[in-house]
């Protein structure tokens, strides 16, 4: 029984040590942390705090965290395009929204890019394609099958604040990093 | 009625953690050594596969801990089931004992951190989808590939788990018990396909694939060899039958097995097998029993208690019935003590393995053995014998517990009056719990030291 609790504890000590070790604050050009910095839901308040800095500055987590360099290239990030300063503009449905198609940046994540075309048309995006460029097969499954939920929760939510598609948590980050750079190009 | 509880079934529920080891030490510290790191590694794929500072969310937090656990959970199921395999490397590292307590202890662990990681999992990803968790859960189980077996694969393990528990198990005949634990495999083959096609770390090939493929197939060779081949190459080389039944007193009886080739048999005294004789009533089950006499070439021999059914039946084997045998297991044998001379105390059908035991060990050995009367005492002539031949010194303790002859013995200072040199002595114990408690205790007290007390070859 006692060995049995030492190792319940062990676990969760363990866990808890090795989940801390891995954690960081959202990049700016993650939709969510768009948002967080906008209208602060639920998402962000309960994630800052477990990172041990209060929301409203994420910039001493960074450095709580050590010395963060290359903070972009761990994460899914556009290798062209949209650029830091598109983001903060608004992103909510058929406001300022040119007609028209436009390609996101390629979004890179951990087995391949992922670039999202969409199509505007009186304001609101009506379409949205993505294309993947990977040289793992499986990868490819997994991605092909998450598009089709994806595509979709985009329509619905005319923005880059989707939910993530389990278990293709990689491919879900960057589809919405490239829809959010197509958003900002169709706003230009 | 402690003598009643004795023998027979290996797995049956003992009161108190063992308190006496046997096993070797160098085989049990590599073992552990190995079981660490393995499991470290395990995690460090995890750890390879997420990159710094990638937690950014409070799902996130939730997902790396579902996926954490989901390692450690993959790899304890594993190592659960490379326990039982029944390799002999293993069992000679470790000792059957000490096998099936972590067995036991692990289960649990198991049961635990297959819930954890489906809560953590299912939660970071409502969390981060702002859904329900209900709903997550279901579209998980329907959208993902090889989620359905993998939620029979969880109910398969909680129901096995909660057999497992000790008011349950007892409840159970022993033979039903085990047949639905060994469903426990299945858990084995349905979360496979879970691992590899769902689990983030696995299913993108790289290094974690490849380990827990390595780790997969290691598994299933130990349990291909240690459950089928290895018996399969021990029956059809010696092709086991009974040669005879001899009653050796009113509830003990001696099978004799005879065979091709028994010469070759690397099997040792104080070993055991589990046997299974090919009758109608008897084949579906298969019993361990220690030898009771060293192997010799020409028959071996094991000698039972009749207590249930299954014994009883084996009163009424006839020559020529085959045998099945399994094994050898064990290492409660004359090569695993630390000193050249011994003491052996034995209790009621006890006696089988150390008397066995008594033919592997040098001059000056002491046995004592202990039983309630006369009458109850077998192997009587045999053990007088060996003890001229061997220079071996026997002791039957008769009576009951509280009497003076007993009572006085296994206390410090009657055993140090019988065996003045006790602490120089490996002291081999099998017999009924409370013999086998109140002994441990009193050569504790007496400080023998631990690596020098071997009990009984399997867990009752």
């Amino acid at each position: 029984m006692r060995r049995g609790v030492f190792a319940v504890i062990g676990t969760i000590a363990g866990t808890t040590l090795l989940v801390g070790a891995k954690l960081g604050t959202p990049p700016p050009l993650d939709p969510n942390a768009v948002a967080a910095a906008g209208l602060p839901d639920d998402t962000a308040a309960a994630s800052a705090p477990a990172s041990g800095s209060p929301v409203a500055s994420p910039s001493a987590v960074r450095t709580a965290a050590g010395p963060a360099p290359s903070r972009t290239s761990s994460r899914p990030a556009p290798t062209g395009g949209a650029t830091r300063t598109a983001a903060p503009s608004p992103t909510a449905a058929g406001t300022g929204l040119k007609s028209g198609t436009f390609a996101g940046a390629g979004a890179a994540e951990r087995y391949g890019t992922v670039t999202v075309t969409i199509t505007v048309s009186g304001g609101r995006m009506t379409g949205v394609s993505a294309a993947y460029a990977t040289s793992s097969s499986e990868s490819r499954q997994i991605s092909n099958a998450a598009f089709p939920t994806l595509r979709q929760e985009a329509l619905t939510a005319q923005s880059a604040r989707i939910a993530t598609v389990s278990g293709a948590t990689y491919t879900s980050n960057a589809y919405k990093v490239s829809l959010q750079s197509a958003l900002d190009k169709a706003k230009a | 009625m402690l003598m009643d509880r004795y023998p027979q079934h290996p797995y049956a529920p003992q009161p108190n953690g063992s308190a006496g080891q046997s096993g070797g030490g160098e085989g049990r510290v590599l073992f552990v050594i190995l079981f660490w790191f393995a499991l470290a590694a395990s995690v460090e794929v995890w750890w390879l596969d997420t990159p710094a500072r990638s937690v950014t969310s409070t799902g996130a937090i939730f997902m790396a801990g579902g996926r954490i656990t989901g390692m450690i959970a993959g790899f304890v199921l594993l190592a659960q089931v490379l326990l039982m395999s029944r390799v002999q490397w293993l069992e000679s590292w470790m000792g059957s004992h000490r096998l099936l307590a972590w067995h036991r202890d692990l289960g649990g662990y198991l049961v635990v951190a297959v819930l954890t990681h489906i809560v953590l999992i299912v939660v970071g990803y409502a969390w981060d989808g702002h859904k329900s968790v209900l709903g997550e859960t279901w579209s998980m189980v329907t959208g993902l590939p090889a989620m359905i077996s993998a939620t029979i694969a969880t109910g398969v393990l909680i129901a096995v788990g909660l057999l497992s528990i000790r008011a349950v198990r007892r409840v159970l005949p022993y033979e039903v018990w085990y047949y639905l634990h060994l469903t426990g495999y299945l858990v084995l083959l349905l979360s496979y396909g879970h691992q590899f096609a769902d689990g983030q770390e696995l299913m993108n090939g790289g290094f974690g694939r490849w380990y827990w493929l390595a780790l997969y197939l290691f598994v299933a060779a130990c349990l291909l060899w240690g459950r089928v081949l290895g018996p399969l190459a021990l029956n059809l080389r010696h092709r086991l039958r009974v040669i005879e039944v001899v009653a050796e007193a009113q509830d003990m009886v001696s099978i004799y097995i005879g065979g091709r080739a028994l010469d070759d048999m690397r099997a040792k005294a104080g070993q055991y097998f589990r046997w299974r004789f090919l009758t109608r009533g008897c084949w579906w089950q298969a019993h361990p029993f220690s030898l009771s006499a060293a192997p010799n070439g020409q028959w071996l021999r094991l000698t039972v208690k009749v207590v249930g059914d299954h014994t009883a039946d084996l009163r009424e084997l006839t020559p020529g019935v085959r045998v099945i045998a399994e094994g050898p297991s064990g290492v409660f044998t004359a090569d695993r003590r630390t000193r050249p001379n011994a003491l052996l105390i034995a209790g009621g059908s006890g006696i089988a393995p150390i008397r066995a035991l008594l033919e592997d060990l040098p001059a000056g050995t002491v046995v004592i053995y202990r039983a309630r009367a006369a009458a109850d005492l077998v192997f009587r002539e045999e053990l007088d014998w060996l003890a001229h031949r061997l220079g071996a010194r026997v002791l039957y303790v008769l009576g009951m517990r509280d009497d003076a002859g007993p009572s006085r013995l296994f206390t410090p200072r009657g055993l140090r009056t019988i065996v003045p040199d006790v602490r120089r002595r490996d002291v081999y114990l099998c017999g009924p719990q409370g013999l086998v408690s109140t002994s441990v205790e009193t050569l504790r007290k007496l400080r023998v030291p631990r690596r020098q007390i071997h009990l009984d070859p399997f867990e009752f």
